[in-house]
C-alpha cells in the first residue's frame, strides 16, 4: 500500500461516515422545540450543532482509518524476523525480579509508613493476585485451548477452604494453602468430568454454570457459609507465628522495630510475590515437560493427540486441575489478606477480568500475562488518583466515575493494535539449533 | 514378499453403519507382516472409514478386529481372546474393544490424516516428541522427575531428541527442525506427518492419501521413503491412495472396496486384470463388465 492511497481512503471514509452522521443527526440536533415569550412554541435551528457532530465524526474516522493503513504499511514493510524475545533474556528476568522485591521498600523510604501502605496494597498485593489468578488460567486456557468462563470458583473454593478450616479448626494458614491448593485441584477434576466432551462455546457455557453453582451454593447454605454475610474473623497472617500486633510479643517488638501496621502489608506482599514466582516456575517447566507439551498439542489438534497415543482426558484434567489449583492457593491468600469472606467477592465479573487479562496478555505467555494483569488491574487504580485531569475537564469531573469507561475504551484499543494480546509469538519448549520463536499465525487458539 | 509372512492384522466381517447408511459392509481381509497394503476404491466407497475404525476413531457396528503382535499365534488363542472379553491376551489385541489412544499406544498403530493434521504451531522437533508422548511420560514419572529436571529424564529426553533427529534426517528436514510446522511447504508437512507417526514405533503405518496434492518428483520420494520404512524399520503399511500408478508401484497387496464391500483382494497384478474393479472404476453394470475388460485389454494389446 503506498503513501497516496492511504490518504485517499481515509479521506473517502471520513467523508462516508460524515455523510452518515449528518443524515442521522439531521432530524434529531439541528431543530429544537422552543417557548418563545408568547408562549408558542417554534423550531429552533442549531446547524452549528448538525456541523459539529458531522466535523466531529469525519474526523475521527479521517485519523483512525489512517493510524491503521500506516500501521499496516510499517508491519508490511517489517518482516517479522524470527529473534529471541526479550523476555526470553536472562538481564529481563533479573531486573524484573529485582525491582519486584525492591518495590515495598521503595514505597517506604518514599512515602513513609502510613502513606506507603495503601501503594503496596492496591497496586502491589492486588496486581500479584491477579498475575497468579492468570497464570493460573493462562495453563486452562492459554496452553491447553479450553475456555473457561467460571474460574473464579477455585478462587472461591481456596479461599472458602481457609475461611472454614482456621475459624473452625483453627488449622494455620501455611497448613491451610497447600489444602486449599489440594481441594481447589479436586474441584478442577469434578468440574473436568462432565465437561470433557464439550468443546467451544459449549464448554464456555458449563463452566459460566458451574462458576454461578458455586457462588449460589455459597450464597444458600448458611448453615456452613453464613451465606451473602460471609465468614468474618479469619485469623490474619503471622510471621511464622509471630502476629503482627502492637504488643510485646508482636512481630515488632521481636524484632526491635516500631509498631506499624505497614509490617503485614509487606510480609503480605512477599508473600503473594513467592507464590506468584512459585506458580511461574512450575508452569514455565510444565510447558517443557511431556505433560505440558501435551496441552500445547491439544490446543493445536485434539484428533492429531488422539492418533498419537495421548489420553486427552488425562490431559484436559490435569489442565483443569493445576490451574484451579493455583487458584485455590491464591484464594487462601485472598482471604488471610482480607480476612473476611464473601460471595460478592466471587462474582462473574472476577472470572471475565481474569480471562480478560489472559487474552490480554497473549495466550500461553507469562511475561504478556503478567504485563496485562498490571495495566488491567493498576489501570483501573490509577484512575482513582488522577486528579489532574480536572484541569482539562473542569471542577465537576470525576475521574473515578469514567474510569470503566476509559478503560474499556483502552482495551478496545489494545485489542485493535494487538489482536493476539501483547505477547503473540509463541516460543518452542526444545529446540535443535537455536530457539526461534514462532510467529501468531501459525498458533491456534484452541477450540475450547 | 514371501506368501508365507505371517498375518499382522486380520478383519473379520467388519460393519460401520451410521443410521441408515452403510458406510462398511461385512468386509474381511488380512494384511501380512512386512507388507505395503492398499486400500482402494472410489469416493465413498468406505476407505477412510475402514481405516477410522481400524484406528479407533469410529466404533464398528460389529465385526472382529485382531492385531498379531508376535509371529506365532493360534486361532486358539485368538477365539480364547474373543470369548473372555479382554482387550489383549498373548500379543493379541481386538481393537474394536479399545480407545483410540489405546490402539495407537498399546497395538502400535500409527496413523496420518487426508488433510494434514500437525500441531502447526510447535516447532518440527516439538511435533516430533510430542509423538514420543508415553515414552516421556514413563520416564519422567508422570511429570515428577522431569519437575526436578533429573539425570534420568535428561537422559531420556535426549534420546527422544536423538529419535526426532533421526527422522528429521531421513526426511531431509533437519535444517528447518526449529522453524513452525505450519510455514513448512505442503509436501514437507506431508512427509513430516509420516516422519511422527514413525516416531511412535508403529508395527502398522495407517496412512490416509499420503500421496494427495505432491507432485510426481515429491511421490516418487515418497514411495522411497515407504520402501525403506518397509523395509528397514519392520514396520508394514496399509495406505489409502487415488493416485494409481503410485499403488500399482509401490504395494504388495491391494484391496479394492466399493459402496462399503470388498470386491477385489491380490497382488498389483490380479487387481489390473479383475472385471469387477474395472467395472467399479469405470461406472458400468456388472453384466457388462466381462465386454468393458475384452474391449479394454484388446486396447492395451494393440
Amino acid at each position: 500500500m503506498s503513501k497516496p492511497s492511504a490518504l485517499y481512503t481515509a479521506l473517502k471514509t471520513s467523508v462516508r461516515a460524515g455523510l452518515i452522521t449528518a443524515a442521522l443527526a439531521f432530524p434529531i440536533l439541528t431543530f429544537r422545540l422552543e417557548q418563545n415569550p408568547s408562549n408558542q412554541l417554534i423550531l429552533e435551528p442549531h446547524w452549528s450543532w448538525l456541523a459539529l457532530a458531522t466535523i466531529t465524526t469525519a474526523c475521527l474516522f479521517f485519523i483512525i482509518s489512517l493510524s491503521a493503513s500506516l500501521i499496516a504499511l510499517r508491519r508490511h514493510e517489517r518482516p517479522a524476523a524470527p529473534s529471541r524475545p526479550i523476555s526470553e533474556h536472562p538481564l529481563f528476568h533479573l531486573c524484573a525480579l529485582t525491582s519486584l522485591f525492591a518495590f515495598p521498600l521503595i514505597m517506604l523510604s518514599a512515602l513513609g509508613a502510613e502513606r506507603s501502605i495503601i501503594w503496596i496494597n492496591n497496586y502491589g498485593i492486588q496486581i500479584l493476585i491477579y498475575v497468579m489468578l492468570g497464570w493460573g488460567l493462562n495453563i486452562v486456557v492459554g496452553l491447553a485451548g479450553l475456555l473457561d468462563l467460571g474460574y473464579v470458583a477455585f478462587y472461591a473454593v481456596g479461599a472458602y477452604t481457609y475461611a472454614l478450616l482456621s475459624t473452625h479448626f483453627g488449622l494455620s494458614f501455611w497448613l491451610c494453602l497447600p489444602l486449599s491448593g489440594l481441594f481447589a485441584a479436586s474441584w478442577g477434576i469434578i468440574l473436568g468430568f462432565p465437561v470433557l466432551r464439550l468443546r467451544g462455546d459449549y464448554l464456555a457455557i458449563v463452566t459460566l454454570a458451574f462458576g454461578e453453582i458455586i457462588r449460589l451454593v455459597l450464597i444458600n447454605w448458611s448453615d456452613v457459609t453464613n451465606g451473602s454475610a460471609g465468614i468474618y474473623s479469619i485469623p490474619r497472617i503471622t510471621f511464622f507465628g509471630i502476629p503482627f500486633t502492637a504488643g510485646d510479643d508482636g512481630f515488632a517488638a521481636h524484632f526491635g522495630l516500631t509498631f506499624s501496621p505497614v509490617h503485614r502489608t509487606i510480609f503480605l506482599y512477599y508473600l503473594i510475590l513467592c507464590l506468584a514466582i512459585l506458580t511461574s516456575l512450575i508452569s514455565h517447566r510444565l510447558r517443557a515437560l511431556p505433560i505440558g507439551r501435551a496441552w500445547e498439542a491439544l490446543r493445536e489438534d485434539e484428533i492429531a493427540c488422539r492418533a498419537l497415543g495421548i489420553n486427552t482426558t488425562r490431559v484436559k484434567l490435569t489442565a483443569f486441575a493445576i490451574g484451579a489449583m493455583c487458584a485455590g492457593c491464591a484464594g487462601a491468600f485472598f482471604a488471610v489478606r482480607q480476612n473476611f469472606v464473601n460471595p460478592d467477592s466471587f462474582t462473574f465479573l472476577e472470572s471475565a477480568t481474569i480471562l480478560a487479562i489472559v487474552v490480554l496478555g497473549g495466550m500461553g505467555s507469562l511475561i504478556g500475562v503478567a504485563c496485562a494483569a498490571a495495566i488491567m488491574v493498576g489501570g483501573t487504580e490509577l484512575l482513582r488518583e488522577l486528579d489532574f485531569l480536572k484541569l482539562i475537564f473542569g471542577t465537576g469531573f470525576n475521574p473515578a466515575q469514567y474510569r470503566m469507561l476509559i478503560f474499556g475504551m483502552a482495551m478496545v484499543a489494545i485489542m485493535i493494535w494487538k489482536p493476539r494480546g501483547f505477547v503473540a509469538a509463541r516460543v518452542p519448549s526444545i529446540f535443535l539449533k537455536r530457539r526461534s520463536s514462532i510467529a501468531a499465525e501459525h498458533v491456534k487458539e484452541g477450540h475450547g | 514378499m514371501s506368501p508365507l509372512s505371517s498375518p499382522l492384522l486380520q478383519i473379520d466381517h467388519l460393519c460401520m453403519q451410521f443410521g441408515g447408511l452403510i458406510a462398511v459392509n461385512d468386509v474381511s481381509l488380512t494384511l501380512r507382516r512386512g507388507e505395503i497394503t492398499a486400500l482402494i476404491g472410489p469416493n465413498g466407497a468406505g476407505k477412510t472409514t475402514l481405516f477410522n475404525c481400524i484406528t479407533g476413531f469410529y466404533k464398528p457396528t460389529s465385526g472382529r478386529m485382531a492385531l498379531f503382535s508376535t509371529a506365532n499365534t493360534t486361532p486358539a488363542q485368538l477365539n480364547r481372546l474373543t470369548r473372555s472379553g479382554a482387550q489383549s491376551s498373548d500379543g493379541i489385541f481386538l481393537l474394536e474393544r479399545m480407545s483410540d489412544h489405546a490402539i495407537s499406544r498399546s497395538a502400535r498403530i500409527a496413523r496420518t490424516f487426508q488433510n494434514i493434521r500437525l500441531f502447526s504451531g510447535m516447532s518440527v522437533l516439538e511435533n516430533l516428541i510430542i509423538a514420543q508422548h508415553h515414552t516421556l511420560m514413563q520416564a519422567s514419572f508422570y511429570g515428577l522427575a522431569g519437575l526436578f529436571n533429573t539425570a534420568h529424564y535428561r537422559a531420556c529426553e535426549q534420546q527422544a531428541i536423538d529419535t526426532a533427529r533421526h527422522w528429521l534426517a531421513r526426511i531431509n528436514l533437519l535444517e528447518r527442525a526449529d522453524e513452525p510446522a505450519g510455514a513448512l511447504p505442503y509436501g514437507d508437512q506431508r512427509r513430516l506427518e509420516i516422519a511422527r507417526a514413525m516416531c511412535r514405533h508403529p508395527q502398522l503405518l495407517c496412512l490416509d492419501e499420503p500421496a494427495a496434492g505432491l507432485n510426481p518428483r515429491e511421490s516418487a520420494d515418497l514411495a522411497t521413503l515407504l520402501r525403506s520404512i518397509r523395509d528397514e524399520d519392520q514396520t508394514s503399511i496399509l495406505l489409502i491412495e487415488h493416485d494409481m500408478s503410485v499403488v500399482m508401484d509401490l504395494s504388495d497387496h491391494i484391496i479394492v472396496l466399493d459402496y462399503g464391500a470388498k470386491i477385489a483382494d491380490g497382488s498389483p497384478n490380479d487387481i489390473r486384470n479383475d472385471p469387477h474393479v474395472i467395472a467399479a472404476y469405470l461406472g458400468v453394470a456388472d453384466d457388462e463388465a466381462e465386454t468393458t475388460i475384452e474391449a479394454l485389454s484388446g486396447e492395451v494389446r494393440s
